[in-house]
Parts: C-alpha cells; sequence; structure tokens
C-alpha cells in the first residue's frame, strides 16, 4: 500500500511539472572499496530514485545488495547533468557509503577501520538512452576516494529508469 | 575546503574504533610465553623433515599433481608417528583417530589435558603434519610449535580442556580436520588456534586480490572471521602487551566463505569456521611470501627461528588466557 501511495505521488509530482521528472531505477552493479584496513563490496544489485530537472540536471539515490565478501549494501546520493536528447550521456560526484560485510585488516593497535566504508567520486554515463519508456544506461564507471588510503571502484553494468 | 577534509579525516581514522580488551592476567600469560624454549623448535623442525625425507610417499592414484601441488611427494607416517611418541613421552594420553575405512582415510593424532573447572569446554591447538617433501615451513613449523605448546602445557593445569590435534591430509582439501569436525570431535570447542606454516620470513610480500598484508613479510598473519574476531582481538592485545612479534590480522565478513574470502579456508581453519566455531589460524601466509612452498627446498635452513619462537609464545600467551591457566 505504500508503495503504491508513493508511485501516485511520483507521478503526480511529474505530472505537476514538466521540467520535473521522477522516475524509479533499478540498477546492477559492481562496487569496490579498498583501503589499508579494508576490502568491501561486491556484485549485486538494487533499487533507487532519479530526478531530472530542466532536462538537463540530474539527482540519484540508490540503494544495492551486494555479495562477494559476504552480504554488504551500498548507498549512494548523486548529483549530475545530462546532455538532452535520446543519446543523452551523463556525468555525475557522488557520495557512497558500504555497510555490512566486509575484510577487515586490524592496525597494530588493533583499532577497527572506519564503519561503514565512504567515498566521494566521480562517475561518467557515456552509454545512457532516452526513449518514451524511460533512461537506459550500460556500464558507467565511477572512481571515488575517502581522502585517506581508501580507493572506490564501481561498475553500473545496467541501469534502467522506468517512466511511471 | 579545508573544514570538508577535516571532517574526512575524522571518518576515516577515528570512527568505530575499539577498545583493545584489556588482558586480565597478562602476568598469567607471560609466564606461559615465557616457558617456551625457542632452542626446543628448531631441532623438532629438523626432525620432523629428517622424518618426511625417509617417508613412504602416499600413494597419488587419483591427485594428479598440479603447479604448486606434488601430489607424489606426500608423506604423513613418520611424522604422524613422531608427534604421538612425543606426545606420550610429554605425558598425554594419545588417541588415533582413524576416519574411515579406506586405505587413504586421514589418521588424526589427538592429545587432551583435561580441564580442571570446565572440562567441558575445549581450547584446540592444531597443525597438520602432512607434508610434501621435508615441509620445513609447511608444516614442521607449526607441528614443532604444538609440540612446544604441549610440553609447556603438560607442566601446567588449565580451567578448560586444552586439546592437541595432529591433522592428517591437511593437503589433500583439509580431508583430516573435516573428518575430525564432522565427527563430532570438536562440537565442545570454544576457541582453535590453527598452526600453518609459521617459521618464513622475507624481504617481500605478495597477497591475493583483496587482501592487505603490507610489503615486507616479516610478520605472523591472523585468519580470522566473524566468530573469532574476539580471539584476534585478544591475541592482538597479547602482542601489545609482551611485544613478541610483528602481527597482523586480517577478519573475513562472517563465516568468511565467500569467493573474495576464499583464500583465508585453505587450511585446516575452514571446517571449523563452516561448523561456525570460532577459530583462528596463524601463518607465515606460505606461496604468498615463501618461494620454497611446495618444493624440495622447503627445509630447515630457509626458516626464520625468531618468527617461530615468537609465534609460538604468542598462541603459550593465548592458551593462558583462552583456557584461563592455574596459578
Amino acid at each position: 500500500m505504500n508503495t503504491l501511495l508513493l508511485l501516485a505521488a511520483m507521478h503526480s509530482l511529474t505530472l505537476a511539472s514538466g521540467e520535473l521528472e521522477l522516475m524509479p531505477v533499478i540498477v546492477q552493479d559492481v562496487v569496490l572499496f579498498r583501503s589499508e584496513g579494508v576490502t568491501a563490496g561486491g556484485a549485486g544489485g538494487g533499487v533507487g530514485l532519479q530526478l531530472s530537472a530542466r532536462h538537463m540536471w540530474l539527482a540519484q539515490l540508490d540503494v544495492s545488495a551486494l555479495w562477494m565478501l559476504g552480504n554488504a549494501v551500498s548507498t549512494r546520493l548523486a548529483l549530475g547533468a545530462q546532455r538532452p536528447g535520446t543519446w543523452s550521456p551523463a556525468a555525475w560526484i557522488y557520495a557512497g557509503m558500504l555497510w555490512g560485510d566486509r575484510m577487515e585488516f586490524l592496525q597494530a593497535d588493533g583499532r577497527r577501520p572506519s564503519i561503514p566504508s565512504w567515498s566521494l567520486g566521480v562517475r561518467g554515463s557515456p552509454l545512457r538512452i532516452a526513449a518514451p519508456f524511460g533512461v537506459f544506461s550500460a556500464l558507467e564507471p565511477g572512481i571515488g576516494t575517502n581522502f585517506a588510503s581508501g580507493l572506490w571502484l564501481e561498475l553500473s553494468i545496467v541501469q534502467l529508469a522506468v517512466r511511471l | 575546503m579545508k573544514a570538508l577534509y577535516a571532517a574526512c579525516l575524522v571518518l576515516s581514522v577515528g570512527a568505530c574504533s575499539f577498545d583493545v580488551p584489556e588482558v586480565a592476567d597478562v602476568a598469567a600469560a607471560s609466564s606461559l610465553a615465557e616457558s617456551v624454549r625457542a632452542e626446543n623448535l628448531m631441532p623438532w623442525v629438523e626432525e620432523l623433515a629428517h622424518e618426511h625425507l625417509n617417508d613412504i610417499a602416499l600413494s597419488c592414484d587419483g591427485y594428479p599433481a598440479m603447479e604448486m601441488y606434488p601430489s607424489c611427494a606426500l608423506t604423513s607416517g613418520h611424522a604422524r608417528e613422531l608427534v604421538r611418541r612425543t606426545l606420550e613421552q610429554l605425558g598425554f594420553e594419545v588417541k588415533l583417530l582413524r576416519h574411515g575405512d579406506d586405505p587413504d582415510a586421514p589418521v588424526n593424532v589427538e592429545a587432551e589435558l583435561p580441564g580442571t573447572t570446565r572440562a567441558h569446554e575445549a581450547v584446540v591447538v592444531a597443525a597438520h603434519f602432512d607434508a610434501f617433501y621435508a615441509g620445513a615451513d609447511d608444516n614442521s613449523s607449526g607441528v614443532a610449535s604444538l609440540l612446544e605448546l604441549a610440553r609447556v602445557a603438560a607442566a601446567r593445569r588449565f580451567e578448560r580442556t586444552l586439546r592437541f590435534v595432529g591433522f592428517d591430509l591437511e593437503e589433500r582439501g583439509s580431508l583430516g580436520s573435516t573428518r575430525y569436525v564432522e565427527a563430532g570431535h570438536a562440537d565442545d570447542v570454544k576457541a582453535a588456534i590453527v598452526l600453518e606454516c609459521i617459521g618464513f620470513t622475507d624481504r617481500h610480500q605478495a597477497a591475493p586480490f583483496g587482501l592487505e598484508l603490507g610489503e615486507v613479510g616479516d610478520s605472523l598473519l591472523i585468519a580470522a572471521n566473524e566468530d573469532s574476531r574476539s580471539m584476534t582481538e585478544l591475541l592482538f592485545a597479547l602482542n601489545n602487551a609482551l611485544r613478541l612479534i610483528t602481527l597482523r590480522a586480517v577478519i573475513a565478513g562472517d563465516d568468511g566463505a565467500f569467493p573474495l574470502s576464499g583464500a583465508l579456508l585453505r587450511s585446516d581453519n575452514g571446517p571449523f569456521w563452516l561448523k561456525g566455531l570460532p577459530a583462528i589460524m596463524l601463518t607465515d601466509s606460505a606461496d604468498f611470501r615463501n618461494p620454497h612452498y611446495h618444493e624440495a627446498s622447503d627445509t630447515p635452513e630457509t626458516l626464520d627461528p625468531d618468527l617461530l619462537a615468537g609465534s609460538t609464545r604468542l598462541v603459550a600467551a593465548a592458551l593462558a588466557v583462552l583456557a584461563g591457566v592455574e596459578p
């Protein structure tokens, strides 16, 4: 019931403003975070919401369940800009966090690495196509850092934003 | 921007660190660690290596030789007999546990010191005694450490039952330890320490994808999972207190049985992990450091006696706490 209400609200938002569009997103992705204290991430998929404004500005929030080092969850908030048109490549900056199972390397003093693992980074969407049913994108690479020893690598294999 | 950078540093460095657990009785741990005689270790390694070289190799039918797996050079019988005989000489009642009727069935060696007040809870020290060629690092180093720990423990009493286990046929996929755990021999285990190649150091250190082991191969690595996190933290606390060796630890998520942490399940800790029993593996990282791994050149003179002695002292200190050594 809550889901239906949410979808109805999103649809209303879309209709209320021709320049503002909110679409649910499904994503299949691979995320790997490595630092001197942690290896985390994995492959999996998830869902999110994508908001576009004036056919140019983008915001996306998504959550993915990942598996390779246990059960992990990634959450990402991304802001971006797209080229209007059918071929609509986009560039993003994002903040990502990884929760759940991971491989930890204890430091000499027994200190644990931070929880969650996090990163600020950039992502590109070179193969992004706008169609009447929504927006399809494939092979989106991303790279980020936690400004210490951490490196975040990600690849969204397939991403589909569905127009309601 | 500076504020953002500072916030990032705080998040990456400071967040979620834990307090290293206090060791209730560092003095008792230190006393047991100091009971270890470093000069006993290398002679045992040499004797085990000698036994392996003078043993008849096990049949390798059905076990084709592969890279890093010289299956037709595997021996275990003489080393098993040496372990059995030595444990008996130390005063233990020793059991040979044969798991299966087939001629290739693993035969483990088990000796225990019954606990005084919590005898139904066991702490295990284990090492596999089968080896390729002389098998100095893999795994006469682990077996020598086990024998010295048994010698040290034999003169003491512990609250929990202390069990020393020599595993057979680890080199055939941890066969001895798998059958041991499957047969229920580990059902009462509260902590298990598996000694797997603990005597080699080198200037260089490699690592499989996803593992961070540093660049210099001078440390002892603890491989753990969530079930054995507290044991790992205990060993760190003891090592920091007693200043024994350079120590590293990797803790796999959950039970550790995942594709990117699979390298940590390569030894006799694997069956314990898969059954949810708290176990750690102590290792010099084997082939990720030692160029003699599974080679005829894995001989005693390639070992670092200091790492072997320090590792043995660390385990002795851990046993004092885990098993509760009595004054």
